[in-house]
């Protein structure tokens, strides 16, 4: 009996977590087409969108809106990729990869707001770099999501 | 390594950046001054600034309700892995409460008193510090992790 309980709990989690997953690929998707949407994915447009562009009449962005996005999105990702390597922690994936993974997720999360800061202040080649490590967190999200999807299906967890 | 302690260690060392956007925000829209803070929220028609509504301000507190309750849970429950003494408990519990005061505040300010920005400040100022030495202490303690078992 306790057998069958335990193993129907762990069905459900499974389920949940399963479920957790495919929302998070629905987010990834819906966070690039917003990101497209509001001219802040590509290089060029990361620097427009910050800096403007007097000849297209598109004025700087102020500060303290810059400050509240950087202010949101750094909440948003810290929390989601905490929850997404929680998880991947229980898979059977190696321990390195495990550490680059968290290292390289972090790295990105910081990265991008403050590319965000160096185009303003410092100089538009900031754009890359924001371009590379937002592409980079949402690769990192996708693999990481994936396998845990893939981990929890076939059984493959702690 | 300690995967945890290593994860642990980088999430605290990034969001102190969130930290320090925070402060850095409310320095931006508010500033220190107690009457900058109620002009804003009670508005002033010398300097035509209007009052905000009540669902201006829900717009913004809910959430930010939800946003510091779950960073501060998050950022606090690392404590349950370390030693917790009295100071780590009460630090956790007035961080909470400094944090819940710092929303209310806005509520007050624009329905009861300007006096209340005093408050806004004041509860602001200690739970970004309270959240402060948290983090350092949950930082510390999972760099002496690191570094212990790398010896």
């Amino acid at each position: 009996m306790r057998f069958f309980v335990q193993h129907k709990k762990s069905q459900f989690i499974n389920l949940l977590v399963v479920l957790f997953f495919f929302s998070f690929y629905l987010f990834l998707f819906f966070s690039v087409w917003l990101k497209i949407e509001s001219n802040q994915f590509f290089p060029s447009d990361l620097v427009v969108d910050i800096k403007g562009n007097p000849e297209e009449f598109i004025e700087p962005k102020e500060l303290v809106s810059l400050i509240e996005q950087i202010h949101m999105e750094l909440f948003l990702n810290l929390l989601a990729f905490l929850s997404l390597v929680g998880i991947m922690f229980r898979t059977l994936i190696s321990h390195s990869l495990k550490i680059l993974i968290v290292f390289f997720g972090f790295l990105a999360i910081v990265l991008y707001p403050l590319s965000i800061l160096g185009i303003k202040f410092l100089s538009v080649y900031f754009g890359y770099i924001g371009f590379i490590s937002y592409a980079f967190l949402l690769f990192l999200y996708f693999v990481v999501n994936s396998v845990n999807l893939i981990s929890f299906l076939t059984g493959k967890i702690r | 390594m300690n995967l945890v302690a290593f994860t642990v260690f980088l999430f605290i060392f990034s969001i102190i950046f969130q930290l320090f956007t925070g402060i850095w925000l409310f320095f931006e829209k508010y500033s220190l001054n107690p009457e900058h803070v109620a002009e804003l929220i009670r508005g002033n028609e010398e300097k035509f600034l209007n009052p905000k509504s009540v669902l201006g301000i829900l717009e913004i507190q809910v959430p930010h309700l939800i946003a510091i309750s779950l960073t501060t849970f998050v950022i606090l429950h690392f404590f349950y892995f370390t030693k917790i003494n009295l100071f780590r408990v009460l630090l956790s519990v007035v961080v909470f409460l400094a944090g819940i005061l710092d929303i209310l505040s806005n509520f007050l300010i624009l329905k009861i008193s300007p006096i209340f920005s005093y408050l806004k400040i004041f509860s602001f100022l200690i739970f970004e510090t309270g959240l402060f030495i948290a983090m350092v202490l949950i930082g510390l303690s999972s760099y002496s992790h690191l570094r212990k078992q790398s010896h």
